[in-house]
């Protein structure tokens, strides 16, 4: 058969679900056929899908000595030995559990990846390619937030296609998560989780490892203090404005906090990309008397491909850090990704516009396109693991005090002014 | 939220630079604690600030003018600021460094640092001079005849002073 024939047809079943009905004790049942029209090929669910597809219609399931109903056009026939076909034509097995991951052994411990639970906070072009990356290594359990619903912006940046316009971001990557891994677990908060501090204690609680993907200090704030709290390991990503690069952020219990960067003047919290409006809005990024107008100039955002880079780390770190301990490929990654900070240019702009042209000769001096990491140690005067001291006010209110107090003098000696030409007109008079 | 600590820190550093009884934190550990201080412009004249507390430090404070006390006067009444052509302060403006006024009380509210760039290590005495600064350009640009904007950029647009 040639395999582009397209009159030939496929098959497809859920090897779980043929399993369970294989152990059961009834020799039919009815299922739903989703069929790609004009493509020849049919996907065989014996349960109905939460979201169907294609062309919708019943199918009967019977094994040997089983009768399918004369209303049903679609019948599967399944042999003793588990073997299905469909008026002879075999029908694959989508694979089930245990072997989804078969081919990924060695590389990822996927069954250390099964028992683990992440939690994913903020569903946009940084963090929704990330679910989808770890339910595509096996990963087992997903906590997923994001209060936002895709909007037509933000369509050529997420993962997500035009069929979900309009569709809460946890919706649609939690069925992204199950296209990858339709045995995943996914509890979703189309929330601001940072809003309800009880519900995130609870979530961070329950996690192995925390992804955090928001766009705003007060959330890695909030987060951060339950992160040094309940000393679970997270990482932070996010890009600077045009994602002119970006860079990521390991949180591991004991060591460096986020804000430490932040303390040390590593990240300008004031550069950071501006991607969703709403988002910006609600978490304050954006003054209340900026218009809809000037404040969609302040939406700078990035091609996908320049934020992708971030994502795909931020994934990479993940992976290690929930295969830590194990022996696999992935986990050998623990000798190497050694630092806690790493970042990334994507051009030869603004703050990297001092990097040096690609130069394959001298691979000391910057360029763009390679990951640069290094070792950030905790900030005594940090805002959340640290002690903030008297010296540290002091200090960073100095320069203020001094535009205070020049702001004064010019304000006293026109004060004098007015005063001496008030008394001269008076004398005049 | 304050922890305890930072709340220590907070308080010591305002005891340490502001003048006695010039500052007082109330309903702390409520979910809407403030701080109400007083600040005294070149001219004398006395602003009441309220600068609430809820999300702070993780997030940039609300300060609202709740009253005032011109140089002279013997008591505190409401301040029903306008700007140098006489149009009231109580709307957001970008000119004016102004954002919503309470929603309660319609107090006036100081625009005193870009939300964007609000790091949770200030602290509340920088707030302070940045809230002191916009009072006294305020008081100089009617003097002056003067936009606000004239003496007051926004943050990372450059000092005048």
């Amino acid at each position: 058969m040639n395999e582009n024939d397209m009159s030939a047809q496929q098959y497809y079943i859920d090897g779980e679900e043929l399993n369970e009905f294989l152990e059961r004790d009834e020799l039919c049942t009815l299922g739903m056929a989703y069929s790609w029209e004009g493509e020849g090929v049919t996907h065989l669910r014996f349960n109905p899908l939460e979201h169907a597809f294609g062309q919708v219609s019943v199918a009967s399931f019977a094994k040997s000595g089983g009768s399918h109903p004369q209303s049903v056009e679609l019948c599967v026939d399944i042999d003793a030995e588990g073997k299905a076909t469909v008026n002879g034509v075999a029908v694959d097995v989508i694979p089930a559990r245990k072997d989804l991951y078969s081919r990924s052994k060695g590389l990822l411990e996927v069954d250390v990846l099964a028992s683990k639970r992440v939690l994913i906070m903020g569903l946009g072009s940084g963090g929704a390619p990330i679910a989808i990356e770890l339910a595509k290594a096996g990963v087992g359990e997903f906590a997923i937030s994001d209060f936002d619903r895709l909007e037509p912006h933000n369509l050529v940046r997420h993962v997500c296609y035009v069929n979900d316009l309009g569709r809460l971001k946890t919706d649609a990557i939690a069925d992204a998560i199950h296209g990858k891994n339709p045995y995943a677990k996914v509890d979703k908060f189309p929330i601001d989780m940072t809003a309800n501090p009880e519900l995130l204690r609870q979530e961070v609680e329950k996690c192995d490892l925390v992804i955090c993907g928001t766009d705003n200090n007060k959330s890695r704030y909030i987060l951060s203090k339950l992160l040094l709290e309940l000393e679970k390991p997270a990482i932070f990503g996010g890009c600077v404005t045009r994602a002119e690069g970006g860079d990521v952020f390991i949180y591991r219990p004991g060591s460096a906090c986020y804000f430490c960067l932040v303390g040390m003047g590593i990240i300008d919290v004031a550069r950071e990309e501006i991607s969703d409006l709403k988002a910006a809005r609600k978490a304050g990024r954006i003054a209340e008397y900026v218009t809809e107008e000037n404040a969609g100039a302040t939406i700078q955002v990035g091609l996908s491909s320049d934020i992708e880079p971030i994502s795909n780390m931020m994934t990479k770190l993940a992976l290690v850090e929930l295969s830590r301990g194990t022996d696999s490929g992935i986990a050998s990654l623990e000798k190497e990704l050694t630092c806690n900070h790493y970042f990334w240019a994507n051009r030869r702009d603004n703050i990297y516009a001092s990097f040096c042209k690609e130069n394959v000769e001298n691979v000391t001096v910057p360029t763009i396109l390679r990951w640069y990491g290094g070792s950030v140690d905790k900030h005594p005067e940090c805002s959340v693991c640290g002690h903030i001291s008297e010296q540290y006010h002091d200090a960073m209110a100095l320069e203020s005090l001094a535009r205070l107090e020049r702001l004064k003098q010019a304000f006293r000696e026109e004060l004098v002014k007015s005063r001496e030409q008030n008394e001269s007109t008076t004398q005049e008079e | 939220m304050m922890d305890s600590l930072r709340f220590r820190a907070e308080q010591s550093v305002l005891t340490k630079n502001l003048p006695e009884g010039t500052f007082e934190f109330h309903d702390m550990g409520s979910a809407n604690p403030y701080l109400e201080v007083i600040v005294t412009t070149v001219t004398d004249n006395q602003y009441l600030l309220r600068i609430e507390l809820k999300g702070f430090p993780e997030s940039k404070p609300s300060v609202y003018i709740q009253a005032m006390c011109p140089y002279g006067a013997s008591s505190w009444r409401e301040a029903n600021l306008e700007n140098y052509q006489g149009e009231s302060l109580k709307n957001v403006s970008a000119s004016n460094h102004t954002l919503a006024p309470h929603p309660d009380y319609g107090w006036v509210q100081i625009c005193h640092y870009n939300p964007s760039a609000w790091r949770s290590d200030v602290s509340l005495w920088f707030v302070y001079l940045l809230c002191s600064f916009w009072l006294n350009a305020y008081e100089y640009s009617i003097m002056k005849r003067i936009p606000l904007d004239a003496v007051l950029k926004h943050q990372g647009d450059g000092d005048v002073y």
